[in-house]
């Protein structure tokens, strides 16, 4: 896959990952790999850019007498996800068009 | 290679960087790390799991955003000029508010002496007591004006100034 496209959608992925309830690091990386492969090393610049780009917040609970970091997703960041909607239509239209005919050959 | 290896070349290798950022990244190798350990996995094989040393860093540090070229020598003077600008005009915010305070303190220092000298006509010509005492009155009024805006532009310079420093920490951290 490109790696603008893959950087763009691990981005919406991680984000989808806290749709339902927050997450940890190596949670979410379990989760996300099931779709798209995500190293540790790659979600560490991404959780920091959602971050300052207050999509998530974060905060730390104890979990067997050590800190854990959750993620939790905001407001802002639910508005992207929803926003990405409308860019999968797009995106389908496009690839409808750049692929047509494909299937004959 | 074990955890106390691993741990001790990731501390090496992000040495460089400012110390609040070495510890978010030790914190969160930290992390995983225990999670896996808890999950029955060896500690070679988790470190096993993650990128190679180099790639690792270079991933795990990579700039988000604009490259570090890019950010410095365009984004910088940009943002620094907008922020020099705002820095000004709260500045003027400060140096209105203290003059509105120098108002106050010579209004009420000025008030007690006038007050003192219209009494002084009460036995001799009422009407210019009561004149006067009319114009300390007045005085006192836009002194007590006076003070709710010098209180008021104090705020406002104070809440401009920590919603520049906020705002300055979050914009540049998003380029």
């Amino acid at each position: 896959m490109d790696s603008q496209l893959k950087k763009g959608l691990l981005e919406l992925c991680v984000l989808a990952s806290l749709k339902e309830q927050d997450s940890y690091g190596y949670q979410i990386i379990h989760e996300v790999n099931t779709y798209i492969e995500l190293s540790e090393s790659t979600l560490y610049p991404i959780l920091k850019r959602l971050e300052a780009n207050q999509e998530v917040t974060t905060r730390q609970e104890e979990h067997n007498g050590r800190l854990r970091k959750y993620y939790s997703i905001t407001e802002q960041g639910r508005a992207k996800l929803k926003k990405s909607r409308k860019d999968y239509e797009q995106m389908q239209k496009v690839y409808k068009y750049i692929l047509r005919g494909d299937n004959n050959e | 290679m074990n955890k106390q290896e691993f741990f001790k070349q990731l501390k090496k290798k992000v040495a460089s960087l400012p110390k609040k950022e070495q510890v978010r990244i030790t914190e969160y190798y930290s992390e995983l790390m225990e999670d896996q350990l808890e999950e029955g996995k060896t500690e070679e094989e988790i470190i096993q799991s993650f990128d190679d040393m180099e790639n690792l860093i270079t991933r795990t540090t990579k700039e988000p955003g604009l490259s570090k070229l890019i950010k410095w020598v365009i984004a910088f003077p940009i943002l620094f000029l907008l922020y020099l600008c705002a820095l000004i005009l709260d500045l003027c915010i400060w140096i209105i508010s203290v003059s509105f305070g120098f108002c106050v303190l010579c209004i009420v220092l000025s008030f007690f002496p006038y007050l003192i000298n219209a009494l002084c006509f009460l036995g001799s010509d009422p009407l210019i007591t009561l004149y006067q005492m009319g114009g300390c009155f007045l005085m006192l009024g836009i002194g007590c004006f006076l003070t709710l805006a010098t209180y008021h532009c104090m705020i406002w310079g104070m809440k401009f100034f920590h919603c520049l420093k906020d705002s300055w920490k979050r914009v540049w951290e998003g380029f």
